[in-house]
């Protein structure tokens, strides 16, 4: 490749990224391609076929360089417009004005001057005079900053496309059910679909859930209280609600879902294959034992789970004999049922088996039920990026379409013992509030100099 | 609910609005279109009262909340907005041709809130937010103003080139130059109410789901609405895009807006609150 014809590449490269031909094309594309996520039903795999994709990342990427790209090709135009300032005495602005933008007023000629001279200096931010032949000159202008509104606004995009890049690349998402009155030191993170965990670096402890309802049933409010502890140690308390996250140590813990789960108190019954009458029921619960009738050992609950193997809610039970190896079995809340289901299948394996510590027969006859609370816990670094961009959007805005860049001229020339005053203004945006303005400021003048 | 029959009789009203703008257009009568304008002015008053009435029955029931929570809220609100930026559009423009659009926008809107549930029902646990409030009127004046310029469009498609009207409907239309001015202006304040609602709606959604932006069906086709405007200001602010392509992108626009509105209901999502 010649030097000139690697040249000719790179303006073909730059000119293809600073088109507004890209942008348009871009944000079609985006449009379009965010229809077809939006079709698809399962929100999880919306985001993974499309709004977490690569490709879709790269059209939001090419997008983020095709506005850098138009924005550093029309800075230099930009700058140059802001640092321009016109001399007062060009004649060009007074080419074909109307007829009411020019008065014939009698007066002293320094006192209209200084009149003028007040007011533009009042009214603009930038103003000059000069003194021709042709009359003396003013100039004013006011808003130069309009022309940087635009930069604002995709700035803070590309601000808000950074925040969004931290908070994926350094924070990260989890959730962790906590049952009440249990602490938890880990969550599990969402991204890697449940496997991995997430130490936090201190406990939790969900001291207690309540739900609330209004008159009609429909709930009020969902309430976990929380306790944050380090080393054992308490360090801070805090009820979480809906809408009212807890941040603590830089993480923050959203209340998200509820549920409920076995408790540690059941009810168990225990028959004797030996003597039909003597059946009584007990209240077992966790961390106690109960002392089995004719020394035959003692029984305490290893464990509950509020599903166990699809078969409904169970309790494990742990039996020590007085002599010999601890026996383990499941005792199933359903028992019945799963009996008529499928007959025989519960004497099929000892571990499920009510029978299979003799003479005695268990059975669950309740089981304790309690609360756990769902949270979402995340930690975002990128947030306060994001919030800067939502705010610098909104201002950046306001400065695009509701400023403009005013310019206005005004001629003083004496004729025939009179004096003409000309007036003729340009604005980038916004002309009819520059042609206000400019009746405004004929009207001021004459009505300053003939009362 | 007195408010509710108030409402039913506002949702008629508004048609009687319609049809006073229309007999304006079809018969070119001065006589119509004041009676027009100050029946509808009437009519949004006594609507105003009935959302305020409703805002303060709720307070009463003991389960106070601004009235837009719900299908049937947002619904009356909607043609509340609407019927506000059309008589401010009115009143500044001197011109009326817009008002049987308006009229029957509002109307539609009504009626539709007729067919869903109008209780006042208690704010579920993730509606209660100083947001609710910010989020949900910067959207719906959005739509009202993006609903404005599609009726714009419309007319702007409706009115001949140059001066050639040979028919009344279209002598009363203001030349095609100010109706693109017009519609382009609304257009940018849509779309400033609408990057607002989408940012207010990002931080509510930061503080109750712990995200500010997820996907869900209704943000995704917020900002596919977004992105429709964006493309229309684009055009216009770099190529000097004007009239038919305007009118044309902006009825694509607010076919977007109703999808966000209704049509994402039909979709599952965090936003499924306003199915209710």
């Amino acid at each position: 490749m010649t030097k000139s014809a690697n040249q000719n590449f790179i303006d073909r490269v730059w000119n293809f990224f600073s088109s507004v031909r890209l942008t348009i094309i871009l944000l079609i594309i985006l449009a379009v391609t965010s229809v077809f996520g939006t079709v698809i039903p399962q929100q999880e795999s919306a985001l993974a076929i499309v709004y977490h994709s690569f490709w879709f990342r790269l059209i939001i990427g090419l997008l983020a360089l095709n506005l850098i790209f138009c924005s550093l090709n029309r800075l230099p135009a930009t700058l140059k417009r802001y640092r321009s300032r016109p001399s007062p005495d060009r004649s060009r602005p007074f080419e074909n004005i109307s007829p009411d933008r020019e008065i014939l007023i009698q007066g002293d000629m320094d006192q209209i001057r200084n009149h003028i001279r007040e007011y533009t200096q009042r009214k603009y931010r930038h103003t000059s005079s000069s003194e021709t032949g042709k009359g003396t000159f003013f100039y004013g202008d006011r808003g130069r900053f309009s022309y940087f509104g635009v930069y604002v606004v995709h700035l803070s995009f590309l601000l808000i496309l950074i925040g969004a890049t931290v908070g994926s690349l350094i924070g990260f998402e989890g959730h962790v059910n906590i049952p009440e009155g249990e602490t938890v030191d880990s969550v599990v993170l969402s991204k890697t679909g449940d496997h991995e965990h997430k130490a936090l670096g201190f406990q939790v402890r969900c001291d207690k859930f309540s739900v609330d309802y209004y008159e009609d049933g429909t709930p009020k409010e969902y309430r976990s209280d929380l306790t944050f502890l380090e080393g054992g140690q308490k360090v801070f308390q805090s009820p979480l609600l809906v809408n009212h996250p807890v941040t603590f140590r830089g993480i923050t813990f959203y209340q998200s879902t509820y549920g409920t789960i076995v408790g540690d108190e059941v009810q168990i019954r225990i028959s004797r294959s030996d003597k039909e009458s003597a059946s009584q029921i007990i209240d077992l619960k966790k961390g106690k034992s109960f002392e089995l009738p004719d020394d035959k050992g003692t029984l305490s609950m290893a464990r509950a789970s509020s599903d166990l193997m699809g078969l409904g809610p169970a309790v494990e039970l742990i039996i020590q004999p007085g002599q010999g190896k601890v026996v383990r079995l499941w005792l199933l809340l359903n028992e019945k049922a799963i009996r008529e289901k499928m007959p025989g299948i519960l004497e099929k394996m000892d571990i499920l088996n009510p029978a299979s510590y003799q003479p005695f027969i268990f059975s669950l006859v309740r089981v304790d039920s309690k609360y756990y609370t769902g949270l979402l816990v995340n930690r975002d670094p990128g947030l306060p990026l994001v919030w800067s961009g939502f705010i610098l959007i909104m201002i950046g805005l306001f400065i695009t379409f509701f400023t403009s860049h005013q310019q206005i001229w005004i001629r003083v020339t004496p004729e025939n013992e009179k004096i003409r005053v000309s007036v003729a203004g340009r604005a980038n945006k916004n002309p009819l509030g520059l042609e206000r303005d400019l009746d405004l400021l004929v009207k001021e003048i004459s009505s300053r100099i003939n009362p | 609910m007195i408010n509710v029959d108030i409402l039913n009789i506002i949702t008629f009203a508004y048609f009687v609005s319609f049809l006073l703008y229309l007999l304006m257009l079809v018969m070119g009568k001065d006589g119509f279109g004041k009676a027009a304008s100050l029946f509808t002015w009437a009519v949004f008053t006594a609507h105003t009262f009935a959302l305020g009435l409703r805002w303060w029955e709720s307070y009463r029931m003991g389960i106070g909340h601004a009235p837009l929570s719900n299908r049937y809220e947002s619904l009356i609100f909607f043609a509340w907005t609407i019927v506000l930026l059309y008589l401010l559009l009115e009143w500044r423009t001197k011109n009326k041709s817009l008002g049987a659009f308006a009229g029957l926008l509002a109307f539609l809107a009504m009626a539709y809130a007729a067919f869903t549930n109008s209780n006042i029902r208690p704010l579920l646990p993730a509606l209660q937010s100083n947001w609710l409030l910010a989020h949900v009127v910067t959207c719906f004046f959005s739509y009202a103003a993006f609903g404005l310029s599609f009726g714009i469009s419309l007319l702007y498609l409706l009115k001949s080139p140059q001066g050639s009207d040979s028919n009344v409907f279209s002598r009363i239309i203001p030349e095609r130059s100010m109706l693109d001015d017009l519609n382009y202006q609304i257009i940018v304040i849509g779309f400033i109410l609408l990057t607002l609602g989408i940012i207010t709606g990002a931080v509510w959604g930061q503080t109750a789901w712990g995200r500010y932006w997820g996907w869900d069906p209704k943000e995704t086709w917020s900002f596919i609405t977004w992105v429709v405007y964006a493309i229309l200001i684009h055009l216009r602010i770099a190529w000097g895009v004007r009239g038919k392509w305007l009118a044309i992108l902006s009825i694509v626009g607010f076919i977007c807006v109703i999808f966000t509105y209704q049509g994402v209901n039909y979709l599952a999502g965090l936003h499924s609150y306003g199915q209710g």
